[in-house]
């Protein structure tokens, strides 16, 4: 035993003193993570294993990409990287979530210490199976097999176990519907709950069928999303209410159903103290509940469950339009970092004063040289004047130009929307980022929030840009290399989830609306306003640890909604922002662009409005260029029932 | 005692004579003021509409401003260079460096300092207005202040070189008059498609954030290579170039300086310092 130490000791100190003698062995194992599934155009997990039998290893674990389109000549390469420190015989699971817009080329998985490539692994795309739909199997059998025959688009069936369902609210993005039956949520790790409780009020869809044992659904994960409190179960006999609904007959037959209260939501199906199917929204999202399992007698085999799961999962009204577009490049030209600069966002000095500095720099110069002629001063006071002269025109020229930005070696726009996504504890940021190089060079761009998605690159300008960018993922996000040659704009599309900054909420009494606003978080709320049926009513600032309660007279209903450009236009009007005129710039290109891109589905519900002066997606302080930050929050008005006024 | 700059350039009695005839003249305040109502000009024109940051073309007013500045000084230094300082007419520069008891290094220096002071001034009238345009165009100060030295070490060039044209020629106003423009247009004009690098319009742009104008240059020395940045190489050639029109304006100096002695049977060389027309 003591000799096995001993050499163990020995074995270390020699791995410790000399570790570039020692030949690294790790072997590299990588997978597609939704079952060798793939959908294009979304955001992908891959699983990495690595397995060390060699010397410690030290080093960048990462997987690249291509994106992009020659024909559109944007193609660029990303790599995802994180450091990975494996010990002697370590054994260890990486996941990473990546964008997928092609099969034409591999994924690139590598493992590298400094320069050197220790492993690489290519994952061909071609032979993984590609699906327009993916639902994710939460269930203890493969009752949903059936679904990849019953819906209309090409759809595949995923079964994951509990341990490699993603960390990151991400990493359900190539996941239509999450179905859970049969299951609990408990032994999911906190980020693992998280990251689906994140997904769902972005906009994910869970249903959640009953089997026999109803005490998973009284767990306390799953009981704060469902739309019902679940009582007990209950045997029946059919389901007519069911056959009455979809207007297909159902063949009556003994089963067991959950005995449920709504809760909050809407019924579809049965009633509030009975529902058999019933949903509520979450943040943008959706929970279904299904009091009965779909798997045995009477539902196996019904011919309404195409109408029944079609509502369920809802699959048509879930492609987003724009980010489609925004990811062909067609919307690039509309994209806020580039529209601000459309703006005259730099304050230089006018034409007038321009012509005023000029008129007195040759004025006095005629005098002085006048004065010189006449008096016939000695060469030393005659260089002196001059000189003196000369100095004071430069100093004036220079503290006439305000705006050294230029100054900068590269300027970020940080232009955000956070959506606060009601009785949730989330918001949605949507950051549209640009970095532009005035002198060139690399850049690092940290970002605010560590699970943020990069949606869509693409560079204008003058210079060229480099095609290749690595995001670091490691603690927080991170996009290094960002090349770009003078006078060239790199613009970035990001997406990241966050606790909410504000607590909104909102009651209707008779004639009346009643609106409280708690700011919790630490930046002041500026020029904050409700907007109902078009009418705006400012609060003004709303300082951090503040709650500010308003009763809105309940004004009649428009005969037409405001249209969009009315809406954004009037809450444009109603909250001034005092400071540069760049930030009246910034505020108008947010608001355009969050009401044209129709965000608000009902817009003549109310909703409030507010300005944070301060960059939400990008970093500033941890290493990123100079950078204009403005970020929009907007919150619809919810009532302490959980449904929208 | 404190040690002042240039008190022995002071004492110079050619670059004294010089400075007293050019500040008594007033050429050089007029000049002055054209040259600084035009760059203002070119200022006014070229400066940016509102604060646009236009993403389709790089910024315009800095170079236009280089360019302009680069050209009309060029010719200022190459005619003002190939022109007697001294003041009286009917005195030639030629008479004035025969004659002097003064060496002629002394001589020749006292008075280059005193063109030099000119070309000074002139390029000093071009910093308020230059820094203006650098400032919307997005230069930094080193950007600034290399385009400006750039500037600075051709014009001292072309000065030197127009005061040995000025020494060699000045008894034939026709051929002095032809050269120095000539010379002026063939770096000014001809050398950026002939010869880039010693284009001075090129060279101060190459300093900018616009894409190189200039290739780099590679010099191999005792072993070891060595890349430097165009604009360097258009600098390190100007200042060569003016290193040996000094030369030969001494040498033709020195030559009329003895052919003169020769013939009147006099020694030139020491003096009592003072000067005047022989």
């Amino acid at each position: 035993m003591t000799g096995v130490c001993v050499r163990r000791f020995i074995l270390c100190l020699w791995w410790a003193a000399v570790p570039g003698l020692v030949g690294a062995e790790v072997t590299m194992e990588a997978r597609l993570g939704l079952q060798e599934t793939v959908r294009l155009e979304k955001w992908n997990q891959v699983i990495v294993r690595l397995h060390n039998n060699g010397a410690p290893v030290a080093g960048t674990l990462g997987v690249r990409v291509w994106r992009g389109s020659e024909i559109r000549g944007d193609l660029h390469v990303t790599s995802f990287t994180q450091p990975v420190s494996l010990s002697h015989r370590a054994r260890k699971r990486f996941t990473f979530t990546v964008p997928i817009t092609s099969i034409n080329r591999p994924i690139e998985v590598f493992l590298r210490r400094g320069e050197e490539v220790l492993q690489q692994h290519n994952l061909d795309l071609r032979t993984a199976l590609s699906a327009e739909q993916v639902i994710l199997g939460l269930t203890r059998d493969l009752s949903l097999d059936f679904l990849a025959t019953l819906l209309p688009t090409h759809t595949r069936i995923v079964y994951l176990p509990q341990d490699e369902l993603p960390q990151h609210w991400y990493g359900y993005d190539s996941v239509s519907a999450v179905v859970l039956k049969g299951l609990s949520l408990q032994p999911l790790s906190e980020a693992q709950a998280r990251a689906l409780r994140q997904w769902i009020a972005g906009g994910g869809t869970l249903v959640v069928a009953s089997d026999s044992r109803y005490a998973l659904l009284t767990e306390p994960r799953l009981q704060a999303l469902l739309p019902v409190q679940v009582l007990g179960v209950e045997q029946r006999d059919g389901l007519p209410e069911l056959a009455t609904h979809y207007g297909v007959p159902l063949q009556p037959a003994p089963l067991i159903a959950m005995r449920a209260r709504l809760t909050q939501g809407e019924v579809w199906v049965g009633s509030a103290n009975m529902p058999l199917l019933a949903q509520r929204a979450f943040g943008n999202g959706r929970v279904v509940f299904l009091a009965v399992d779909y798997a045995t007698k009477p539902l196996a085999g019904w011919r309404g469950n195409q109408a029944l799961w079609h509502d369920m999962l809802q699959p048509a009204e879930r492609i987003d339009f724009s980010r489609v577009f925004a990811e062909l490049g067609l919307l690039d030209e509309r994209h806020p970092a580039v529209e601000i600069l459309s703006r005259p966002i730099l304050l230089y000095p006018s034409h007038v004063t321009l012509g005023a500095l000029l008129a007195a720099y040759c004025g006095a110069l005629g005098g002085l040289f006048w004065v010189i002629k006449r008096r016939r001063l000695r060469h030393v006071a005659v260089g002196l004047a001059v000189a003196l002269l000369l100095l004071a025109f430069t100093a004036a020229g220079y503290g006439l130009l305000a705006q050294h930005s230029l100054q900068h070696s590269a300027l970020a726009f940080d232009l955000t929307t956070l959506e606060v996504l009601p009785d949730t504890g989330y918001s949605r940021l949507r950051g549209a980022v640009g970095v532009f190089s005035v002198h060139g060079g690399r850049y690092t761009l940290p970002l605010q929030q560590p699970e943020t998605m990069m949606r869509h690159t693409f560079t204008r300008g003058a210079g060229p840009a480099g095609e290749a960018l690595e995001v670091g993922t490691a603690e927080s996000t991170v996009i290094r290399h960002i090349d770009l040659g003078p006078w060239t704009l790199r613009v970035f599309s990001l997406e990241a989830m966050a606790p909410t900054p504000l607590r909104v909420r909102a009651e209707r009494q008779a004639g009346s609306l009643s609106v409280r606003v708690d700011n919790p978080g630490a930046l002041p709320l500026h020029a904050a306003a409700i907007l109902h049926r078009g009418n705006p009513s400012p609060l003004g600032t709303i300082t951090p640890g503040q709650a500010v309660s308003v009763v809105l007279p309940d004004t009649p209903q428009r005969p037409e909604p405001p249209s969009h450009e009315r809406l954004w236009q009037t809450v444009f009007a109603h909250s001034p922002l005092s400071g540069s005129r760049r930030l009246a710039y910034m505020q108008e290109v947010l608001l355009r662009h969050y009401f044209n891109d129709r965000r608000l589905a009902d817009h003549d519900a109310p909703f409030l409005t507010g300005w944070l002066l301060t960059p939400s997606t990008v970093h500033p302080d941890a290493g990123a260029p100079h950078t204009w930050g403005l970020t929009l929050v907007v919150s619809p008005l919810v009532s302490d029932q959980g449904m929208r006024q | 005692m404190i040690p002042i700059p240039g008190r022995k350039a002071l004492r110079n009695p050619i670059f004294r004579g010089a400075l007293d005839a050019m500040t008594q003249r007033g050429t050089a305040w007029t000049h002055g003021l054209n040259y600084a109502a035009v760059l203002s000009l070119a200022l006014f024109i070229t400066w940016p509409k509102e604060g646009f940051l236009s993403l389709r073309d790089l910024p315009f007013t800095y170079n236009a401003m280089g360019g302009t500045a680069t050209i009309i000084l060029a010719y200022l230094n190459f005619t003002q260079g190939a022109r007697n300082l001294l003041g009286a007419q009917d005195v030639t520069l030629r008479d004035w460096l025969a004659f002097t008891p003064l060496p002629v290094g002394v001589c020749l220096r006292g008075y280059l300092a005193a063109g030099s002071v000119e070309t000074l001034f002139f390029w000093g009238l071009s910093w308020p207005l230059m820094l203006l345009a650098a400032g919307v165009s997005g230069e930094s100060l080193a950007h600034l202040g290399t385009g400006m030295l750039v500037l600075l070490a051709c014009l001292t060039a072309y000065r030197v070189i127009g005061v040995t044209l000025l020494i060699w020629f000045e008894r034939d106003d026709f051929v002095l008059y032809i050269l120095v423009r000539v010379v002026y247009l063939w770096f000014i004009l001809v050398s950026g498609f002939v010869w880039p690098l010693a284009n001075p319009v090129l060279a101060f742009i190459d300093t900018s954030i616009w894409p190189q104008r200039l290739p780099d240059v590679s010099l191999r020395l005792a072993g070891f290579e060595y890349q430097a940045p165009g604009w360097a190489a258009t600098v390190t050639l100007h200042l060569i170039l003016g290193g040996l029109f000094f030369i030969i304006a001494t040498l033709r100096t020195r030559w009329l300086q003895r052919r003169l002695a020769l013939r009147d049977g006099t020694e030139g060389g020491e003096g009592d310092g003072s000067i005047g027309p022989p």
